[in-house]
């Protein structure tokens, strides 16, 4: 064999191995479905007008639950239309990928749980956090997925340092409304405009 | 070999689709490497449907990295000196 085949050979093999270990459930709709979830989240919680640490914690973390359910259920739904395995290994690798920055996020949420100091003036470095490990965690993921992902988690860890530096600086940002408007905006409106960009990125690939 | 090689274990319709190879082709080539043991074969059913499982054997796993050692080797003898 020649060098030249030997290396295209290897060439192919890697690509290959690569290849496999890509996610390839649509993720558009989860993200929609998290996007949703988060603006209405917001609407629901200036509506409620929820101004402890306590609800704050408490409501999030279960609208964030409520998101990561809905979109195992929907991957495992199109997994079940493909008659492919849910639990593939690259659905192992995105779950093993945001399993220690999610961890992080819920180790903050505890934190701030637990301070019963009234009225809350400090949650908007609990939402600088959260953001901040949600980032981390979709920038990890987005190895194995398309590539908007890891854009998504790079916009949240620039928008979580932002916001905390602004935060820490203008008073007037660090009241609870403020929290949740920028709960819906980055985690409502965020997960939306991804959706969207990935939707069109597939859709323009599909095309070709 | 090299999906299998990147995962412990694969369905038929992802390794069809990972190689966009038909059906009929991707059987032979399962059946000839399983029957110098260096796959296995496992059936199923999920939600009533057939799910074939393929993963490497021992044999496989080893067989696979003296492979890529050979290919390596011969990239490495051509490479002009100097060069890594």
């Amino acid at each position: 064999m020649s060098s030249e085949s030997a290396s295209e050979h290897l060439q192919v093999i890697r690509t290959l191995m690569e290849r496999s270990a890509y996610y390839r459930r649509a993720l558009a709709p989860m993200l929609c479905l998290s996007g949703a979830i988060g603006l209405a989240g917001a609407l629901a919680a200036c509506v409620l007008k929820i101004a402890t640490h306590q609800y704050f914690v408490l409501f999030w973390n279960c609208l964030g639950i409520l998101a990561l359910i809905g979109s195992y259920f929907l991957a495992r739904k199109q997994a079940l239309k493909d008659s492919e395995p849910f639990w593939s290994a690259p659905a192992r690798r995105v779950t093993q990928a945001l399993f220690p920055p999610f961890l992080t996020g819920v180790f903050f949420s505890l934190v701030f749980g637990m301070d019963s100091v009234e009225p809350a003036t400090n949650l908007w470095m609990l939402v600088s956090g959260w953001m901040i490990c949600y980032g981390c965690g979709l920038h990890s993921a987005g190895f194995f997925t398309p590539k908007g992902v890891r854009w998504l988690g790079l916009m949240f860890v620039a928008t979580g340092i932002g916001f905390y530096l602004l935060a820490s600086r203008i008073p007037s940002l660090q009241t609870v409304e403020i929290c949740h408007y920028m709960m819906g905006l980055f985690f409502g409106a965020g997960h939306l405009l991804c959706a969207g960009y990935i939707w069109a990125s597939e859709r323009r690939k599909n095309a070709l | 070999m090299s999906l299998l090689a990147a995962n412990p274990e694969m369905s038929f319709i992802e390794m069809r689709e990972g190689l966009a190879m038909t059906d009929g082709n991707l059987s032979m080539h399962l059946k000839t490497l399983q029957e110098v043991g260096y796959v296995a074969l496992t059936k199923s059913f999920q939600k009533k449907k057939p799910l074939t499982t393929c993963s490497l054997t021992g044999l496989g796993k080893t067989s696979f990295a003296k492979y890529i050692n050979v290919l390596e080797e011969i990239v490495l003898q051509n490479k002009p000196p100097g060069k890594n």
